[in-house]
């Protein structure tokens, strides 16, 4: 790694690194990525989901959803 | 194997209220499970998000967030063919994916209780507290 990389130095060495590799490894390693960006989402919305005082079930969320549908769309 | 699953877009709603989400990726990174969308399924539950405000009191961060949430973890497909199979054939799509992408389909929507009994496209359809069951959630 370069003594005077900055975020921006990083990020080109690691395209740079990741250009070289195979279809097959790029592919993997960006699945590995989305999943580390969707654990930091996860995390945000587990945070405010905390803060959720309502309580219904399942089926009530299915039955909103579908009178929604409905709504939109009388064939429903 | 890896069990392949299509969500509707309440069972979406499930797993944020629920707070599975996390557990959900833990899932993915084990290679448990796929889960496939498609533009419709996506566009819907931003829609409903939107618009619906009974749904967004369970959901309180910003659609944003929930649709980046969702577009990270699947894999999109369009589906080809479209069968008419419910009352309204625009909004076969889930059964279209899920059959096209050998999924199953989890829903609470009763109005999939008539594509249980179809031979043809044969969809699994199981509902949302069957899938936390079936994956341990």
């Amino acid at each position: 790694m370069s003594l005077t990389y900055t975020g921006k130095d990083t990020l080109r060495e690691i395209v740079g690194i990741v250009e070289e590799m195979p279809d097959a490894v790029q592919k993997r390693l960006l699945r590995h990525i989305k999943l580390e960006k969707a654990k930091l989402l996860g995390k945000e919305i587990s945070k405010e989901q905390k803060k959720v005082k309502a309580k219904v079930s399942d089926d009530e969320i299915a039955e909103m959803i579908h009178q929604y549908r409905k709504k939109k769309n009388p064939k429903w | 194997m890896v069990n392949r699953f299509v969500f509707d877009v309440n069972s979406w709603v499930s797993l944020f209220y629920r707070d599975k989400y996390l557990k959900l990726i833990a899932l993915l990174e084990n290679e448990e499970i796929e889960i496939f969308s498609c533009r419709e399924n996506f566009s819907e539950f931003r829609d409903i998000h939107s618009k619906h405000s009974a749904i967004r009191k369970l959901l309180p961060s910003g659609i944003e967030k929930y649709a980046a949430a969702i577009d990270e973890i699947c894999e999109f497909y369009e589906p080809q063919k479209r069968y008419s199979l419910l009352n309204d054939y625009k909004d076969n799509y889930l059964i279209d994916l899920a059959h096209q992408t050998k999924s199953i389909l989890v829903s609470n929507d009763k109005h999939f209780d008539v594509a249980k009994k179809l031979k043809r496209p044969k969809v699994s359809i199981i509902t949302v507290q069957e899938f936390y069951r079936l994956m341990e959630l």
